[in-house]
């Protein structure tokens, strides 16, 4: 009936998201836990997996709109292209670690 | 104030020395019926020479035109009238969305229009609604309809602290208009006003531990504590006013106060209405003219509570386009993305709300609208006057970024 999230619960029934343990919602949901129920994990291992290829393809993205960026500001020598170029490493480093 | 046994007369009072002003009969006897009209004129009932306090006319002014100090506009009561109802606009609290997320259903112990909880012998007992029915210069009622014979229920409204405070260990009026389609048939509607001395602000708001047999005012959950005893107050199929003056709030360390109309009879037959509206809580001995709050006001009371993205008149869970929080930038890289957007409430909230998202393009929960269509959508770091976080993942590569998602919150009582 409730699942984690990042910062609360959600309320699977009503899509509800109660960050507010002394709400009337996150008072039902002590309730409920009290029962000796257990919510579930903010993601499955299915979850999870669609999540991984999901954020790969955003951060490969993110790599090309800096690459494009990085590309004119070169072409024209702009100064900003320094900056560019150091969001391309930090962006390639990002997408490293999701790939493993 | 007390009238004298019969009206002035003149005697002879000014024999020595030079005459006194005459007090004529006449003008004493106007002298008092001026006093003694203000007095009852506020429904306040005059004393005898044995009882007499010497402090009824004050009364009278302050419940005819005074606020008692400290009061927050005189009606502690929000949406009495039923003009705000932001759950359902045009739309029918019924056991057909008893599961529904948008429309709450007509279960026990369900927020109804603003403000207002549904208590019923169990679900479906009665359909809720925003009727037209209203006494003469009035908007809206509450239409209770029943939808299952032999069963008891009512409205409820409790009280935020911050808002009731100063009515404990004080004196207290509670009126409101009712009348029944059918009295053979709603036959004993009561009310009641109980005080809550738990947690302040976190009440048990299903208040009924046990709603007894008919004609047999219930018995309440821990905590409440009611402060008169409720009697059988007689509406009938025309509108009428009902008061009930000068309750003491002195259950010690009362932290809220509720309000409770019900149906403590039977009824036995399905259709059969009872319309409730301008109901009043108000500091003093009587009970004064309801106020008519600045629809503004009113709706932004109501926000406290309970607020939506949506137009007023659209139900939540609608696909509807107005006033939903939106971003869009194009001619971006090809790629899936992430898209975050805040939304402001209207007003201030009494605490960290609980969140619905919708898409304005299906009206489905928990979903945004983003590039490729509905997506899942998350709010996150949500406080009293915004989420920061519409969080919706596009899982199909594009060059647009979009998000459009309509809010609920609500963090009643």
């Amino acid at each position: 009936m409730y699942k984690l999230t990042k910062s609360g619960i959600q309320n699977l029934e009503t899509t509800e998201f109660i960050e507010n343990m002394n709400s009337r919602q996150g008072r039902k949901y002590q309730k409920w836990l009290s029962g000796g129920n257990t919510p579930e994990p903010e993601f499955t291992k299915v979850e999870l997996a669609a999540k991984k290829e999901s954020d790969i393809k955003r951060k490969e993205g993110e790599l090309i709109q800096v690459q494009i960026q990085f590309d004119m500001a070169t072409a024209k020598n702009f100064s900003i292209a320094e900056d560019y170029g150091k969001q391309l490493t930090k962006l390639e480093l990002e997408l490293s670690k999701f790939k493993k | 104030m007390h009238r004298t046994e019969g009206t002035y007369h003149n005697g002879n009072l000014f024999t020595d020395g030079p005459p006194g002003t005459i007090v004529e009969q006449n003008w004493a006897n106007a002298m008092q019926e001026e006093v003694c009209n203000v007095i009852e004129s506020a429904g306040v009932t005059l004393k005898t020479a044995s009882t007499e306090t010497r402090d009824q006319l004050l009364t009278a002014l302050q419940a005819l035109f005074l606020q008692k100090t400290g009061a927050i506009g005189k009606n502690a009561i929000i949406n009495g009238d039923f003009r705000i109802n932001q759950r359902s606009p045009g739309i029918v609290y019924t056991s057909a969305n008893l599961s529904g997320t948008a429309t709450p259903g007509n279960n026990d112990d369900v927020y109804i229009l603003d403000r207002w909880i549904l208590l019923s012998e169990g679900a479906d007992i009665v359909d809720v609604s925003q009727s037209t029915e209203a006494p003469t210069g009035g908007l809206f009622s509450c239409a209770l309809d029943v939808e299952t014979i032999n069963k008891k229920f009512g409205i409820f409204q409790p009280i935020e602290q911050k808002n009731c405070m100063h009515m404990v260990g004080d004196t207290v009026s509670l009126s409101f208009y009712a009348k029944v389609s059918d009295i053979t048939k709603l036959d004993n509607i009561k009310a009641v006003v109980l005080s809550w001395d738990g947690v302040a602000d976190t009440i048990t708001s299903d208040i009924v531990s046990a709603w007894g047999v008919e004609d047999t005012t219930p018995t309440w959950v821990a905590n409440w504590t009611v402060e008169h005893t409720p009697s059988n107050l007689g509406v009938t199929a025309s509108w009428v006013k009902y008061t009930i003056p000068n309750i003491s709030i002195d259950t010690a360390d009362t932290k809220n106060i509720g309000v409770f109309i019900w149906s403590d009879g039977f009824c036995d037959t399905l259709g059969t209405f009872l319309y409730i509206t301008g109901i009043q809580l108000e500091p003093g001995v009587v009970s004064s003219e309801y106020e008519w709050r600045n629809i503004t006001d009113e709706l932004a009371l109501c926000q406290r509570y309970y607020c939506k993205s949506y137009d007023q008149n659209v139900a939540p869970g609608s696909a509807d386009e107005d006033g939903e929080c939106f971003f869009a930038t194009d001619a971006v890289a090809l790629a899936d993305h992430l898209v975050e957007i805040p939304a402001y409430f209207p007003v201030v909230m009494v605490g960290v709300p609980s969140i619905v998202l919708y898409s304005p393009a299906t009206g489905l929960s928990g979903k945004v609208l983003m590039a490729a269509g509905d997506v899942v959508g998350v709010a996150s770091k949500i406080g009293d006057n915004k989420i920061s976080k519409i969080s919706g993942t596009n899982g199909a590569a594009s060059v647009s970024r979009i998000m459009a998602a309509h809010y609920t919150a609500s963090i009643e009582l």
